[in-house]
């Protein structure tokens, strides 16, 4: 069983001074910026779905953001485990809140194209059952932190259901190839089955969302390091009462 | 094919909620780290404090 050290703070190289967070800030904002003119005013309507498949762009950078979130809570929880430092499990629990966040992303925006192209809100599809499932699974993570009282047992169980709980992503992912779906198959073992504008536009939008979710990362582990503090300073407080 | 009128209040509707929730919980994280600075400097204040009786 690890012991968990009182080591506070976000994991070495995702603490940028201000200076840096500004200019990931300034990244963001131009990339997300250019993702848009190109998403409305470059690439042309797809030739089968129309106008709506423009929601594509964000709705897979959004899935993909769900997915790069949620590797980082298994590898963080590895970490943990193995490691037994407070600031893996805050940032399993940082990186699990913004992949949550970005699922609920892809559970709103795919029924809105699926209204336009199914003329269905919702189909228990497999790829949109995994999904809905995934966003349940990291939502009961989210909720597990708030039913055991001690912060090292908490951490153990959330970091041992973020390791079970990764077990779905890859389901996920394969769901519209293991099953016969109405769900569209664009990135196949072959490439992108898509027009060269759109590949260029998915590429900036897959980066874009990169960018904004290392931004969010930083500023939500923030969250935790200060948290941190103010516990440590309180039992200072109450330690000199005494 | 579905017709661009009909799609279009759908694919504003898909992008306006893309950027209200983004935009949301960045205020929220804002929010949270200014309650959080509030609470850190009412402590060292009040270290300081007890540290000069």
């Amino acid at each position: 069983m690890p012991q968990e050290k009182p080591a506070v703070g976000p994991v070495p190289g995702l603490r940028p001074g201000r200076g840096g967070l500004n200019s990931i800030a300034v990244i963001t904002f131009v990339l997300i910026a250019v993702a848009q003119y190109l998403i409305f005013m470059y690439v042309p309507d797809d030739a089968t779905l129309g106008l709506i498949q423009r929601i594509f762009y964000f709705h897979v950078a959004s899935a993909w953001n769900a997915l790069l979130a949620f590797s980082v809570v298994f590898a963080a929880s590895i970490l943990y485990l193995s490691k037994g430092e407070r600031r893996y499990d805050a940032l399993a629990l940082s990186s699990a809140e913004i992949g949550v966040l970005f699922t609920t992303l892809v559970l709103i925006t795919g029924p809105i194209w699926g209204k336009v192209s199914w003329n269905q809100w919702w189909t228990w599809d497999p790829r949109l059952t995994t999904t809905l499932i995934l966003w349940f699974i990291y939502v009961a993570y989210l909720l597990i932190r708030l039913a055991a009282d001690e912060p090292e047992k908490r951490a153990r169980y959330a970091a041992v259901f973020g390791i079970i709980g990764f077990i779905d992503v890859p389901i996920v992912f394969f769901s519209i190839r293991w099953w016969r779906t109405i769900h569209p198959v664009v990135i196949t073992w072959q490439g992108a089955a898509m027009e060269k504008s759109m590949l260029q536009t998915m590429i900036v939008s897959f980066i874009a969302f990169s960018f904004l979710f290392v931004y969010l990362l930083i500023h939500r582990l923030r969250i935790e390091a200060m948290q941190d503090e103010v516990a440590q300073l309180k039992e200072r407080l109450q330690g000199s009462r005494g | 094919m579905p017709s661009a009128e009909k799609a279009l209040p759908f694919l504003f509707a898909a992008y306006t909620i893309i950027w209200v929730v983004v935009f949301g919980y960045t205020l929220s994280i804002g929010a949270r780290q200014r309650k959080l600075a509030q609470d850190l400097d009412l402590i060292k204040r009040a270290i300081e404090k007890r540290a000069a009786r």
